[in-house]
């Protein structure tokens, strides 16, 4: 059987984790290519909504990546965006579609290192979890 | 989404950067079978000035209604072609970029077939939202021309004269009863040594002396406000209405003409502050030789209300019936410029305990030939002049149990001061115990070959204990691998951290003000914004923002006047209105937003819904996260806009 290759969304900062994954592309630093990058301003824009559509336009992960503690460019949009992953997990959950799903990041615009690590660790979690049970 | 959506699509090869992964013909034959993508072109190099031209020819002849780069970063190129497609008249917000280079041929070189196929869902994402986006326009909103200067230091005077002679009026607000802030205490000052009670309040415009007649003071356009305090803020960036809170002013300066026969007939005397507790002063006092205003201050805590002071007036500038008062100002912009305090290291090194252990600032009072010691070191105990002086560096500094932070001027300090005393007396011995003298700024390496030059001895460790014995007083110091020593001296001074002044967090809450992790004010970017801040319309300057010398302190000042006479000069500001929005219709009034905007930027209207405050917003999206109607909504990245683009990069292609 074909190794499981899971498409990721990853929704993206626009000042820290976007800045990062342009950093890992102009470093040639390599992740899988099933991550797929959204822009938004601020973590603090996503709204559990978004990430529920992602899963129904077929997603196997989402993550989301924000600034780093107290490096939020509008002061605690990722604290705030932090909160609605935590809580959005535990609904995954009781709805059959685990916890293990979605995460959220925190990594400044020059850690590209860090965007690489979390792009590549959450699709190995995802691809042991299989696809989404959603596309079955 | 608007009906009949005509996208272009114009995709880069970027030399050889994207066209060596991705296969861009193939991209663009699929962009081109995309639902809603009327015309489809690869350029070599898209923001080549052939490029732009392309696109700006396709948007004529096809007429385009929507653009999508697929390209490089947007946070390289999105600015260039929104311009571009304004330049054929096509409002910039119906640009999308979509990142096939840094996110995709880039990381992927080596997996073609895979990259092109990412850069398929890429262009897709960027052609559904295209569909969905929309036009916006900007908004202006007025300045106005009168700036509010919080902290009468030398930062804030100096941005206060600046700023009338950009032609602006200033309040400037101080809380102590006089101006010249940290300045005021001290003697002379590095790296000129000149007094700085001539520096202070004036520049090098006039003796301190005569500011009387001249300075801040007699400034037609600067307003001062002395005893007072910023109590609260409201609105935005050009149109501030700030609430001054003014102490009752019991002796009127305006009317006092220093006389001082109310300070000879009071009979309470109290430890001087100013001074560092080294001299009693009177009730009613002088609060420094150079105070401006120069006036009479009267001390209501201690104050016994006897009156005898009203009686002798020959001005009748007294009056201890006042009481505080408020004003409210209209400001465009603001500068905060609060200044630091020192800090006061109880318990350590037996400071507080032994009154030979003291501060560089009281030792700095001691040395000012105004001071209460008229420039003589001495030793607060008896009063006897130390022959041995020991100094001990970074005490609160660069130590994570207090301030992890290097306080930056101490080195100079120290060194300025064991000059000092050296070049007055040569006899004297004098010790600094430090962990590393540090000192950047230009000609302050001259005083370490100085202090060499005159026999002050420096001494590499830490410093564990200090005794009192009879011959006076021990430091005991460890130097690691040197084994250990005891210091003796008739005098240990510390130099102590500099810490934000006291009131900084609450001053932060009122205004809306971040502060960083060591407790000063936080700038919006440590380089590339490092005097704005969260606020826009707020400045910063001095000590407020974090340790600074004499010479720092000015350069930012000039810069917080400047960025605030900018505003100022133009009158008004102009933005992109990609900024919340709120459909008053299906608003609930539960003001989630308004207390999840960082920004201050929404309000209840009387009605009890809620309202943007456009030029303050500053498009963060976390009230349209917030909302529990689905009402507020951030322009370029509505549900919809950011749905569709989820749609487009998930969807098989």
């Amino acid at each position: 059987m074909e190794q499981f290759e899971p498409k990721v969304l990853a929704i993206c900062c626009w000042w820290c984790s976007y800045g990062a994954a342009d950093l890992a592309g102009t470093s040639k630093m390599d992740y899988p290519t099933g991550v797929r990058i959204v822009r938004v301003p601020c973590t603090g824009r996503v709204d559990p909504l978004h990430v529920l559509q992602a899963f129904k336009e077929g997603a196997d992960g989402v993550l989301v990546a924000g600034c780093l503690k107290d490096g939020c460019h509008y002061v605690d949009g990722n604290i705030k965006a932090e909160a609605r992953v935590l809580w959005l997990k535990k609904k995954l959950k009781a709805v059959g579609l685990g916890d293990e799903r979605l995460e959220m990041y925190l990594m400044s615009a020059a850690q590209s290192d860090r965007f690489v690590q979390a792009a590549t660790e959450f699709t190995e979690r995802v691809a042991k979890l299989g696809p989404s049970p959603l596309k079955r | 989404m608007l009906e009949n959506v005509r996208i272009g699509v114009f995709i880069c090869h970027c030399g050889m950067n994207i066209a060596k992964s991705v296969d861009v013909k193939a991209l663009r034959e699929y962009a081109s079978r995309l639902q809603g993508v009327v015309w489809a072109e690869e350029n070599e190099f898209t923001c080549s000035e052939t490029g732009q031209e392309n696109i700006r020819k396709a948007i004529k002849e096809h007429s385009l209604n929507r653009v999508v780069v697929a390209a490089c970063s947007p946070k390289l190129h999105e600015l260039t072609f929104r311009r571009t497609v304004s330049e054929a008249d096509l409002n910039p917000f119906l640009f999308e970029m979509a990142n096939i280079r840094e996110h995709c041929s880039w990381p992927h070189y080596h997996e073609p077939e895979k990259a092109t196929e990412k850069a398929r869902h890429i262009v897709a994402a960027a052609v559904e939202r295209a569909k969905w986006l929309e036009p916006i326009g900007k908004v202006a909103s007025p300045v106005k021309g009168s700036a509010l200067v919080i902290g009468g230091g030398i930062a804030g005077m100096h941005v206060a004269l600046s700023l009338t002679d950009y032609g602006f009026d200033v309040h400037l607000v101080e809380r102590q009863p006089f101006l010249g802030g940290r300045m005021l205490q001290l003697g002379e000052v590095f790296p000129t040594e000149d007094c700085s009670t001539c520096t202070s309040p004036m520049g090098l415009r006039q003796h301190r002396r005569c500011l009387c007649n001249a300075g801040v003071l007699a400034n037609p356009r600067i307003k001062t406000y002395t005893s007072s305090e910023v109590q609260s803020l409201e609105g935005y960036i050009g149109n501030f209405r700030a609430t001054i809170h003014t102490e009752p002013q019991l002796v009127e300066p305006t009317q006092c003409i220093a006389c001082g026969e109310c300070e000879r007939v009071c009979p309470i005397e109290v430890p001087n502050e100013q001074e560092g507790g080294l001299e009693k002063r009177k009730t009613i006092f002088m609060p420094h030789l150079h105070a401006l205003p120069y006036a009479y201050v009267l001390d209501p805590q201690s104050c016994n209300r006897c009156g005898k002071c009203v009686e002798v007036c020959p001005t009748k500038a007294i009056d201890l019936g006042r009481e505080t008062s408020g004003t409210s100002i209209d400001i465009g912009t603001i500068v905060v410029a609060t200044g630091f305090d020192e800090y006061q290291p109880k318990g350590l090194l037996d400071y507080g305990e032994c009154a030979d252990v003291v501060t560089q600032q009281t030792l700095a009072s001691m040395l000012d030939p105004s001071g209460p010691t008229h420039g003589r070191a001495v030793r607060p105990s008896d009063g006897t002049h130390p022959k041995r002086i020991a100094m001990v560096q970074c005490v609160g500094s660069r130590d994570p149990k207090t301030h992890a932070y290097c306080s930056k001027i101490c080195c100079m300090i120290a060194l300025k001061h064991a000059k000092s005393i050296k070049e007055r007396d040569p006899t004297a011995e004098v010790t600094i115990l430090y962990k590393d003298i540090r000192l950047p700024g230009r000609n302050y390496e001259d005083y370490y070959y100085d202090c060499h030059r005159l026999g002050v001895r420096l001494v590499w460790g830490d410093a564990l204990g200090v005794t009192e014995t009879k011959q006076g007083l021990e430091l005991a110091v460890s130097k690691g691998v040197g084994g250990t020593e005891t210091v003796g001296a008739d005098l240990v001074v510390l130099s102590s951290a500099m810490v934000p002044s006291l009131g900084t967090e609450e001053l932060a809450r009122r205004l809306g003000l971040s502060l960083g992790g060591d407790g000063f004010f936080a700038e919006l970017h440590p380089k590339l914004a490092p005097i704005d801040t969260r606020v826009d319309g707020i400045f910063l300057a001095g000590g407020c923002q974090g340790p600074k010398d004499i010479a720092e302190t000015l350069n930012q000042a000039e810069g917080a006047a400047s960025r605030a006479a900018i505003l100022m000069a133009k009158g008004q500001v102009e933005m992109d209105l990609a900024k919340a929005r709120v459909d008053e219709s299906l608003c609930i009034g539960c003001a989630n937003c308004v207390y999840a905007c960082p920004y201050r930027a929404i309000e209840m209207t009387p009605s009890g819904v809620a309202r943007v405050i456009e030029v303050a917003c500053k498009g963060c999206g976390i009230c349209a996260a917030e909302c529990p109607a689905k009402t507020m909504e951030l322009r370029h990245f509505k549900d919809e806009q950011i749905d569709a683009a989820i749609g487009g990069i998930l969807r098989e292609a």
